[in-house]
């Protein structure tokens, strides 16, 4: 080997070249980091926005429908995102000297950090105003199904345009002309009071369809841009 | 009697300054481009580095090409190096996954699968008030019975008993946690125990 060493055959790298490896790695889980905490931050906003966290306070039926309805590849993705980072952050020291299962909670909670500091910004709602003028590239889809039609899970949306007795209706135009568009005539739950409800705004129901006609299990008030 | 003065050359002068130097300060030279400290590195170093290339593999002339190219990623990764760390576990860390390495292609297949005792956190041990008396008790005893451990313990008795690290260093050289480290040594030890009270004249 001192042979080759004199001959000049082998070379040492520069320390310019582990400095640049561990800069790479450093980046390039940062920048995982970042795309796992987007999504995750995203699965937030797609629930809160799409209103489909009401299922939870509408009975066992509610439940079902509401993990029918997760966007569970979304999820898949931000957790294939978090085990890249495992594997990523195993090559520093602080990284492999603690459990996978401690180093997978870091990471976690790191994410979740990362997602409530988005959650903050207009990100996504910019993204899905985006996406509404069909002016989003790549992830345009993804935004999309937020206010996505479920009708065949009995989830309905629209803005309500007269309130009588125990019956609602509805309205719902987003520009598509798919199934969801259209009036529904609502019967809301026994006991539910109506006087939370306007004309002109907007509701989420859940419940069974009978053509157009709807027995509620539960209903709720949405946001003007809901 | 005559006493007759063989005056030394300038090399010999230097190899013996350099023998007296530690493996940090020799790694030093060697990334300032001094052969010479490298080749004092690899005196140092071969012996050791065969010995523990027998945890992974049989064939002798398997386990020196694999020191000689050990040598070779040590001098290319030099730079790498922090002299303010110990060198030891640093140039195991190479043998380490150039033996691993060399034994996946023979196995054709993992070396290690997934190991519980990585996934879920153990409490940090300090290295045990084990005196220099009782290690080398145990270093007479593990020499007839090592291998009646497990494979995943061997390597960390090796290095912890006859390589003399310490928990920190092994979990450097292995990347594992710290807390796998005692808790392997710990079952090591009981694992050993019990081998001698059922053989307890090997």
């Amino acid at each position: 080997m001192l042979e080759r060493l004199r001959r000049g055959d082998l070379r040492m790298r520069s320390r310019t070249y582990f400095i640049g490896r561990v800069v790479l790695a450093g980046a390039l889980s940062l920048f995982v980091l970042l795309i796992s905490a987007y999504v995750l931050s995203f699965i937030a906003f797609s629930i809160h926005e799409s209103g489909e966290k009401f299922l939870l306070g509408f009975g066992v039926r509610g439940v079902e429908t509401f993990f029918a309805l997760f966007p569970w590849l979304a999820t898949l993705v931000d957790v294939a995102l978090i085990f890249i980072l495992e594997w990523l952050l195993q090559s520093f020291k602080f990284g492999y000297r603690i459990s996978l299962l401690l180093l997978f909670g870091v990471i976690v909670v790191t994410s979740g950090l990362v997602a409530s500091a988005i959650a903050l910004t207009p990100l996504h709602m910019s993204l899905l105003g985006m996406a509404d003028r069909n002016d989003l590239p790549v992830v345009g889809e993804m935004y999309e199904g937020v206010r996505g039609s479920h009708e065949g899970q009995g989830v309905f949306r629209g803005t309500i345009t007269s309130i009588q007795g125990n019956e609602i209706t509805i309205t719902h135009n987003d520009g598509d002309h798919d199934a969801d568009d259209g009036t529904r005539q609502i019967i809301v739950p026994a006991g539910y009071s109506t006087s939370t409800l306007s004309i002109g705004g907007r509701v989420y129901v859940f419940g069974a369809a009978t053509g157009t006609i709807i027995q509620a299990y539960g209903i709720e008030p949405l946001s003007p841009d809901q | 009697m005559v006493r007759v003065h063989v005056p030394q050359s300038a090399r010999d002068i230097l190899e013996r300054m350099q023998s007296d130097r530690t493996d940090e300060s020799l790694a030093q030279l060697v990334q300032t481009g001094d052969h010479q400290a490298l080749s004092v590195l690899m005196d140092r170093y071969t012996t050791k580095l065969l010995r523990y290339g027998h945890r992974f593999l049989a064939s002798d002339d398997d386990i020196s090409d694999i020191v000689q190219d050990v040598f070779v990623t040590v001098y290319q990764n030099i730079q790498d190096f922090d002299s303010t760390r110990r060198f030891s576990p640093w140039i195991y860390r190479i043998a380490h996954n150039a033996f691993v390495d060399a034994l996946r292609r023979k196995t054709k297949g993992p070396v290690y699968g997934l190991d519980f005792d990585l996934v879920v956190p153990h409490p940090i041990y300090e290295d045990p008030e084990e005196n220099e008396k009782e290690k080398e008790e145990m270093r007479v005893l593990l020499v007839g019975h090592l291998n009646d451990l497990p494979p995943s313990y061997r390597e960390i008795v090796d290095l912890y008993y006859f390589e003399d690290f310490k928990y920190q260093e092994i979990a450097d050289v292995l990347h594992i946690p710290i807390g796998t480290v005692g808790i392997r040594l710990s079952r090591a030890r009981q694992t050993l125990k019990r081998s001698m009270k059922k053989n307890p004249y090997e």
